[in-house]
């Protein structure tokens, strides 16, 4: 030690600059210097390091050894840094371990969030590995000041502007990958290259899968580009999508974001807070039970009671012979059976399609949800007794029905499927995304039970008729019942006007509501027909026809979709849900609580209203320090189903809280008491 | 019309019960591979073979490694190395290629001397790397337990705290105790192996 000083003395005395005491003391950041540094005519910042030569630091992915560099930002409230792509790595191989970082110099940036207005000070510590032949670990805490109107100086800009260059760019088109027992499989989509690479490298982002000392298998068929890696002996699950940077040259390489094709494992994390119900990890058996269980209590949620009370009530009405009763309660059973399966089927091909989407989706499309409040609209006034179709409750305004009741019957079931999809989530989250993520034939069972049991009510009492004893005798009350029942049913044609104003424009809303009215009014004018036969009835089969016509061709068959923003109602302490924005606050050490929420999802908005959006609650989650986002899934956005993905389910709503590498599930009914406890349990 | 419902149950019941066979936990362990290690500072010669009736914990090391030094001055790996060497296990701390060129005396120094650590732990050197790439030793430290029947059990990572410095360190989850633990008691270890972190292996 006496000689290191001895030594220091005598160099410093020699360069003048240095300070005998620092060169005694421990420098934090050996053989390399960092800075932050602020560009913001891009609105960005970015970590700068300058390494000693043949010194190196590692990439996200640091290979079989080394670390990172991290970033704990210390930031003025309300103000958020998004972090960029990473520069384009470098590949060190050494006596068969393999790494991936940088020499010489690193620039990582990081967006900042436009509403800085005002100049502010950040903060940012940074630790990270500096290595040649021996590895030390190194930090700063550095400081800067952002003004938003400065204009960046030319040499910093110039920086910024060269590190871009290294930065990967995405590669746009489909690509995949196959997780198998002992590889990985990777399909490349090149067509959107210009010229086909002859040489190149390929680095995956995530860490622990890939075994670096085994060469990559490189096929090629036309465009596809097919890579086989090694699958590490520690690799365990892996996510729902994998990356990974393709590397032509250090100024030229492409992003890969490959969704992946194995069945989704779950990492299990149990936590006390998740219920039975909830706990991702369900057997087989018990999903079924689930399944079964759910479906049945469907039969009371608002928007299936009514269809099914009407069918109960037609069989009391019309109790014919026995086996045309057991024939309609099978129909019905067929008919949501049926449905089931094909919504089921139209899932798993459009997945394999490469589409993310998961269940509830068809709620996602404006179209159908512009036609199910139209037929629920029709629904409601013939419980009203605006019109009836000869004896029958119809459900389709078709003459073949009333002459077909087992047709009638089917319809029904297929009916009852439709509008029981969005209700199904907060009885069955984990049942149903147990269910996607196993292979088809397990999800066709599952979902068959699920049929099963909303099937179940109506086709046990048509089966065995002695249920009907206990149902009360026809009467009077029977007309005042179904007008009662028509109120669940306007209130469902409100809740689908009001999805239906969040997914589209304007224009596209003002389409539906005049279009209902024409619908309206044909239906009364057919009501008035059917009941008084006795007015001029040309006439009025003129004016329904105009009507109808008028409906038709005013109602949006091609809905124009509202842009995200245009429509963004986070307010308050909720801010929009990304992934950069989750793993940002992760990364600096922030516990993040994500509402992943849809506007046609009902208990999802009672969750809303009667717990998240209470001001006690806001107040606990900002004085908690939880960073709060909403995931809104009422259209379609691969980002959120992904992440669905990740946590086990394919439908909202989910309440989670991620800190660290873990996360804890809420159960799908929230309580204050709940919400808070998990606040306390997962605050730092 | 009662035959459907029938075969809808049945089929319900016949394709359920292949899936109760899914999620066996693996229990069936590689045998480890054979090594040849070199007592520090002696001519003596040490084989799997010679270990085989006790488990044996093979730790990579490199005192320039921080990874190393974190375990070292925290004391952490010295009381995790006496608790077990006293129930009875072996543990040898490994030096693959240029670590086992450095000096004898600055290895034994650093080990024995300013990290006192237990008696029976055993120096080992492997110049050739051979030991070390057959183990696919990647990093210092990386860990492997074998039993005393000579299968590997488990190899990875010594806990989940993959840092070089000692912040909330303490909170760490170890992988090698319960391990260990696990075979004392006379158990199938269940912990899966965990990827390593560290400085390379200084092949």
């Amino acid at each position: 030690m006496r000689k290191t000083i001895l030594i220091s003395a005598i160099f410093s005395c020699f360069l003048g600059s240095f300070s005998f005491a620092s060169s005694v003391k421990k420098d934090p950041s050996p053989h390399s210097e960092a800075k932050l540094l602020t560009d913001s005519s891009h609105k960005r910042i970015g970590f700068w390091l300058k390494m000693d030569s043949h010194w190196h630091t590692y990439w996200k992915n640091p290979g079989d050894s080394g670390l990172p560099v991290r970033f704990e930002w210390e930031l003025p409230s309300g103000m958020t840094v998004q972090e960029r792509e990473w520069p384009t790595p470098e590949r060190v191989e050494t006596a068969g371990i393999t790494t991936f970082g940088y020499e010489d110099e690193l620039l990582v940036s990081f967006d900042v969030g436009t509403n800085v207005q005002t100049p502010v000070e950040i903060k940012l510590i940074a630790k990270w590995l500096i290595c040649e032949k021996v590895c030390l670990p190194a930090s700063a805490e550095l400081k800067a000041q952002y003004i938003p109107t400065e204009t960046t100086d030319s040499k910093t800009a110039a920086l910024f502007a060269e590190f871009e260059k290294k930065t990967p760019t995405a590669l746009v088109g489909k690509n995949s990958v196959e997780v198998s027992d002992d590889s990985l499989e990777w399909n490349i989509d090149l067509s959107s290259l210009k010229t086909m690479p002859k040489r190149f490298e390929f680095f995956i982002q995530e860490k622990g899968i890939v075994d670096y000392s085994v060469p990559v298998k490189i096929s090629r068929n036309k465009n596809i580009l097919s890579l086989k890696q090694k699958k590490s002996e520690y690799a365990k699950s892996t996510p729902a999508e994998l990356h990974g940077i393709l590397k032509l040259t250090p100024f030229n390489s492409f992003f890969v974001t490959a969704i992946n094709k194995t069945p989704v494992t779950i990492t299990n994390e149990t936590s006390s807070i998740s219920s039975l119900l909830n706990s991702t990890d369900l057997g087989f058996i018990t999903a079924l039970l689930f399944a079964f269980l759910g479906g049945i209590i469907l039969n009371l949620m608002p928007c299936v009671l009514p269809v099914i009370s009407i069918k109960a009530l037609g069989l009391i009405k019309h109790s014919g012979s026995r086996g045309e009763m057991t024939k309609k309660g099978l129909l019905f059973l067929l008919g949501v059976l049926t449905s089931f399966w094909v919504l089921v089927g139209a899932l798993f091909i459009l997945r394999a399609g490469g589409e993310s989407i998961g269940w509830g989706f068809q709620l996602q499309s404006p179209l159908f949800v512009g036609l199910l409040a139209s037929l629920m609209l029709a629904m409601s006034l013939n419980l009203l007794g605006v019109f009836e179709f000869g004896h029958s409750f119809a459900l389709v305004s078709s003459r073949v029905q009333t002459e077909h009741p087992l047709v009638e019957s089917f319809l029904s079931g297929i009916l009852t499927t439709l509008v029981s999809t969005p209700c199904s989530a907060p009885f069955m989250g984990s049942a149903l995304g147990y269910a996607l993520s196993r292979p088809p034939v397990e999800s066709w069972i599952i979902f068959t039970a699920l049929g099963l049991g909303v099937a179940a009510p109506f086709t046990l009492v048509s089966l065995v008729p002695g249920f009907l004893r206990f149902l009360p005798k026809p009467g009077a009350w029977m007309d005042t019942f179904k007008k009662l029942l028509s109120l669940p049913l306007f209130a469902t044609v409100g809740w689908l006007v009001w999805v239906y104003a969040l997914q589209t424009e304007q224009s596209t809303l003002i389409g539906l509501g005049v279009s209902l009215v024409f619908l309206t009014i044909a239906l009364i004018v057919y009501g008035r027909m059917i009941s008084n036969p006795k007015g001029s009835t040309p006439v009025r089969s003129v004016l329904i026809l105009v009507m109808g016509i008028l409906f038709l061709s005013i109602f949006p068959w091609k809905p124009r979709i509202s842009a995200p923003s245009s429509h963004d109602h986070t307010a308050g302490i909720w801010q929009p849900y990304s992934r950069e924005l989750l793993e940002t606050n992760l990364k600096m050490g922030k516990s993040v609580f994500v509402d992943f929420t849809a506007a046609w999802c009902l208990s999802c908005q009672v969750n809303k209203k009667l717990v998240l959006a209470q001001p006690d609650i806001e107040k606990a989650f900002t004085e908690s320090g939880i960073v709060t986002l909403e995931a809104d899934w009422t259209n379609e956005n691969p980002a959120i189903t992904d992440a669905l993905q990740k946590l086990g389910r394919s439908g909202v709503p989910v309440y989670v809280f991620y800190k660290g590498n873990q996360h804890f599930i809420l159960p799908e009914v929230l309580t204050k008491q709940i919400v808070t406890d998990a606040i306390e349990r997962n605050k730092k | 019309m009662k035959c459907i419902i029938g075969i809808i149950l049945g089929l319900l019941i016949g394709f359920a019960t292949p899936a109760f066979s899914e999620n066996a936990p693996k229990s069936e362990f590689k045998p480890a591979k054979d090594f040849k290690l070199m007592v520090l500072g002696t001519r003596k010669l040490m084989t799997l073979e010679q270990f085989k009736g006790a488990p044996l914990v093979l730790e990579w090391s490199n005192p320039d490694c921080p990874f190393v030094q974190k375990h070292y001055d925290s004391d952490n790996m010295q009381k995790l190395q006496k608790k077990y060497t006293a129930l009875g296990i072996k543990w040898g701390i490994v030096f693959s290629g240029k670590t086992a060129k450095i000096k004898e005396k600055l290895l034994k120094n650093y080990y024995r001397r300013d990290k006192k650590i237990a008696k029976d732990v055993l120096l080992l050197t492997d110049e050739s790397g051979d030991a070390g790439h057959d183990y696919g030793a990647k990093t210092t430290p990386h860990l492997f337990v074998i039993d005393a029947k000579s299968n590997l059990v488990y190899f990875g990572a010594i806990d989940d705290h993959r840092s070089a410095d000692d912040n909330g360190f303490d909170k760490a989850k170890n992988f090698v105790a319960p391990v260990l633990d696990d075979l004392i008691a006379g158990k199938t270890p269940t912990q899966e192996p965990q990827a390593p972190y560290g400085c390379s292996v200084k092949y």
